[in-house]
């Protein structure tokens, strides 16, 4: 789990350039959008269609769960594990 | 001072609901009065009941059934002389969420004059002829206040502040069923109580009974309104005054975005299109925009500015004889409420294909049917609208507008409403989260149109913007049509409907087949496609100089200088 939920901060830093954030800046329970990292609406299309491709998973459009997933580096990590299975 | 806050429960036979009201309301050790409507015998034992064991609770019983509003009204007016500052309206039947009330309270507490409502979040218990009755009233409602702040009156969980509010309710006639609700707000508004909003789940219960009669409710709904309408004809010039002066009277919560641009102006036009038709329109026309170019200060200025800057070009010189006065701002203004006419024939069908002409149409059908999705960049130069006339040849368009408003969804019923036929889906994108990210995608591969502004910034995104030349100045432009269209892969088109004599002329041009942002030079890159943009923005305004129809400081650039001669 450790190792997945790396692997997504690798993957959030490099999908949207966040030069100067490091993978131990990115708190795994905290927030990505709005406060904490502050991601906006681009970063989160962005980053949905790379999860996508990356992991070869559906993401449910028009969802509420679908905000939960992508809630925190956490609950992304716990999705991916659960879609892939 | 603090306030002096009561309960008010309207009750007609909620026998069993009124038990549990009372229990969870016990919490808030507010004395409560409950006003029963002329129940049956079995619900006034019950209330018989609660007032026996719970010394917070007094019952006062009419002998016939008057209705919700007369009981609302009774129990206004009977705490405000009882001694109480402020009283919370909870309806019977143990639709709300009780647990609100705190919040509402605490809104209450900082804002004693305001009338604070519960705004309604529906679960999937709701019937389907309530949600609708409810659109149509939004849409009143809007009308009547000028304003589609007020989301939804009809929700009867709401604090009053007394001394103003039994004013209002001890001098009009207002009505005694469940019009009440909606009535004692416009009225409100009108009177300048600020009126302060907090999201709410509502839930129907299963068992519940509702008193809410569809036909004959929704008869005395339309003639309240009509009521209203007419008032608010006889109030429209102070209505229009308060509009200006006391922009923030009726604040949104705190996590609502306010509402951009001057869309009563759409709203009065709009109703009056539909019931008066097009000629009253034009004519309703002179003295609306009149009013709105005299009033408006800052939007005369940006009209000042655009006209100006437009005339400084080259081009422009050839446009304008000479610099643009007050009068070609008027003309510019009087434009705008064309528009907006024209805005309405469109969504309602009357502008047909007849008179529109459209160079590149065949290429645009050919998006549209062969279905490989696309992303189309449109302005507020001109009348996109006016593409909607072309969906008579294309069996099925399916478009998606973004839009900045957070009215969005009431918008599109209000469009389903004008023209049941209409397949455009506004999206907000101030709410765009990860889901309508993915919605995005899906249906641009899905081979639909996806429709954005271009010449607006994003209230969400402030920082997603490029500086490149407009009319011979920097001006703010979004950066988000452009990432969206690279992150989608698919073609960029421009739509422009410009109105030329009597004819729209649509200008349909391809942009770039893939938009390419590497990774490195991502914001040269993103500027680079913004400045061919401008550039193209800079061409169509001078085909249609006064069809701008962007009133405000487009360039942004006033006031740092004011800023900087203060210091």
């Amino acid at each position: 789990m450790k190792e997945l939920e790396e692997e997504i901060k690798e993957l959030i830093i490099d999908s949207l350039d966040l030069e100067d954030v490091k993978v131990e800046d990115i708190e795994t329970d905290a927030p990505l959008f709005g406060e904490g990292l502050g991601l906006d609406s681009i970063d989160a299309l962005e980053l949905g269609l790379q999860i996508q491709k990356k992991y070869n998973i559906k993401i449910e459009a028009k969802s509420q769960e679908t905000r939960k997933h992508f809630a925190s580096v956490k609950n992304l990590a716990a999705f991916i594990q659960e879609s892939t299975k | 001072m603090s306030p002096n806050t009561c309960i008010v429960i309207p009750i007609f036979n909620h026998k069993e609901a009124i038990i549990n009201t009372i229990k969870a309301l016990k919490k808030y050790k507010l004395f409560c009065f409950i006003i029963d409507d002329g129940s049956e015998i079995e619900t006034k034992n019950t209330l018989k009941n609660i007032e026996k064991n719970e010394d917070w609770v007094e019952c006062y019983h009419f002998t016939t059934n008057k209705g919700k509003g007369a009981a609302v009204k009774f129990g206004l007016s009977y705490a405000k002389k009882k001694g109480f500052t402020h009283a919370v309206q909870v309806d019977a039947d143990g639709q709300h969420d009780l647990g609100s009330i705190k919040k509402m309270l605490e809104i209450s507490s900082k804002n004693q004059n305001a009338f604070v409502l519960a705004q309604p979040k529906y679960d999937k218990s709701v019937p389907r002829s309530r949600l609708y009755a409810r659109y149509i009233t939004h849409f009143w409602v809007g009308i009547e206040t000028l304003s589609f702040k007020v989301l939804d009156t009809m929700c009867g969980l709401r604090v009053y502040p007394l001394e103003s509010i039994t004013k209002i309710t001890e001098k009009k006639r207002l009505g005694d069923r469940m019009d009440f609700d909606t009535e004692i707000v416009v009225r409100s508004v009108w009177k300048n109580i600020p009126v302060r909003t907090l999201h709410v789940k509502v839930h129907y219960p299963e068992d519940g009974i509702s008193h809410f009669r569809v036909f004959h409710d929704n008869v005395l709904n339309s003639k309240m309104h009509t009521k209203l309408f007419l008032g608010m004809l006889i109030r429209f010039p102070l209505l229009l005054f308060k509009k200006i002066f006391y922009k923030n009277n009726v604040e949104p919560h705190w996590s609502e975005k306010k509402e951009r641009g001057s869309s009563w102006a759409v709203k009065l036009i709009g109703f009056s299109y539909k019931v008066f038709g097009k000629t009253f329109c034009k004519l309703l026309l002179y003295p609306v925009i009149t009013y709105f170019f005299l009033t408006g200060r800052k939007s005369r200025k940006a009209s000042k500015l655009y006209l100006t800057r437009l005339y400084e070009t080259e081009e422009g010189k050839k446009i304008f004889k000479k610099k643009p006065s007050a009068i070609d701002s008027y003309k510019h203004f009087l434009e705008f409420g064309r528009a907006i006419i024209e805005k309405i024939s469109a969504w309602i069908g009357h502008i047909k294909i007849e008179n529109t002409q459209f160079d590149n149409a065949e290429e645009f059908l050919n998006l549209l049917r062969t279905k490989k999705g696309g992303v189309v960049i449109g302005s507020h130069l001109g009348n996109l609208e006016v593409i909607r006339a072309l969906s008579e040849q294309v069996d099925e368009i399916k478009m998606n507008v973004l839009a900045l408003t957070k009215h969005a969804e009431n918008f599109n019923s209000l469009l389903k409403k004008l023209n049941p036929n209409v397949d455009i889906k506004l999206i907000q994108i101030s709410e765009m989260s990860i889901d309508t990210a993915i919605l995005l995608k899906e249906k641009a591969d899905n081979g639909e149109i996806i429709v954005i502004a271009g010449d607006r910034t994003s209230a969400v995104s402030q920082e997603r913007i490029s500086y490149v030349n407009f009319l011979g100045h920097p001006a703010p432009f979004a950066q988000g049509p452009f990432i969206l269209a690279a992150l989608l892969k698919t073609p960029v088109y421009l739509l422009f409907a410009l109105r030329e004599g009597k004819k729209y002329v649509c200008y349909f041009e391809k942009f770039s087949d893939k938009i390419d942002l590497p990774k490195k030079n991502k914001e040269q890159a993103l500027k680079a496609e913004i400045e061919k943009f401008a550039v193209r923005l800079e061409h169509y305004c001078y085909k249609a100089p006064f069809q701008w129809y962007n009133f405000y400081n487009f360039w942004q650039d006033e006031k740092p200088k004011k800023e900087q001669n203060k210091a």
